[in-house]
């Protein structure tokens, strides 16, 4: 019973079925980090953001703060989504407008935006990681 | 009372402190949301293309316009309410948010489209098996164009 079914599949068949699980293959293959749909309009270098905190927002979908650079400038930076925030132990708690934090994470490929997506922030000396796999050390 | 201060107002009632402090209860709500404009967009562009004679021509329009123009309605009303929740999350930011504001513009034109559609005398006679008027067809594809344009405006606010 089953050879007559085996028989049956046509080449093009075999074909289609390898074209799909090489297709899969090469989908899987791409780094996850890359795959995520929030980096492509960021430099793909880290760069470092110092200066104090203005404002803290939680709400989903993206928590985010705004950050006074030195030279008087705001900053939105964004944080990971709040399950990806939680996990790199910073609250609504955990700062306040004045603190100052230090920013690691790529910011907006348009320079004239001050616009950075945070991998990792650091205030009071204490780090928190918004996605651990892209630190490099 | 300014309208930066009521904006600031309406992201206090209890439903919007549950969706800002609870990522879970979020999720579901935008689930919701892209549920409404899923039936929206399933039922009304299905119809719309048997309106402007592009798809389906062999099947009656009026079993067709009585299911899809119902389940469109449930999918508009499902999506404005949790459209409206979803907007008192943050409403400051996504007043501010170019991408939303063109959205409501063309929603706007869109549910202004319908309402051109039902009131005219040639939907009615097309709902008995008449032809397709002339009007009609153009509203067909009003109502395409604009239900795709208020999609692509919506997913644009994440990528502002």
């Amino acid at each position: 019973m089953h050879a007559m079914f085996f028989q049956r599949r046509t080449a093009g068949m075999r074909r289609t079925g390898a074209a799909l699980l090489g297709a899969a293959a090469l989908a899987l293959g791409v780094p996850l980090a890359q795959a995520h749909h929030g980096w492509s309009w960021a430099d793909g270098e880290q760069t470092t953001l110092d200066g104090t905190v203005h404002a803290v927002s939680m709400a989903p979908p993206h928590p985010m703060l705004q950050v006074k650079a030195a030279d008087g400038a705001l900053w939105q930076v964004d944080l990971g989504n709040p399950s990806q925030t939680e996990r790199s132990g910073f609250t609504g708690q955990t700062t306040k407008a004045g603190d100052a934090i230090r920013v690691l994470g790529n910011r907006h490929r348009d320079h004239a935006r001050l616009h950075m997506k945070a991998v990792r922030i650091t205030v009071g000396g204490t780090h928190y990681d918004m996605y651990p796999e892209r630190l490099r050390n | 009372m300014g309208l930066d201060e009521a904006l600031a107002a309406l992201a206090l009632w209890p439903g919007a402190r549950w969706l800002q402090d609870s990522g879970t209860a979020y999720l579901f709500v935008n689930a919701a949301h892209i549920l409404g404009l899923g039936l929206l967009l399933g039922a009304i562009v299905p119809l719309d293309l048997r309106l402007a004679g592009l798809a389906f021509r062999h099947v009656p329009l009026a079993p067709m316009a009585s299911v899809l123009v119902r389940a469109a309605g449930c999918g508009l009303a499902l999506a404005l309410l949790m459209g409206l929740w979803l907007f008192t999350v943050r409403p400051q930011d996504y007043a501010a948010n170019p991408a939303f504001l063109c959205k409501m513009g063309l929603l706007l034109l869109a549910l202004l489209n319908v309402t051109w559609q039902h009131a005219g005398a040639g939907w009615a006679a097309a709902r008995q098996g008449g032809a397709v008027a002339a009007a009609v067809r153009v509203r067909a594809w009003l109502s395409l164009g604009l239900w795709l344009a208020v999609l692509v405006a919506g997913r644009w606010i994440g990528f502002v």
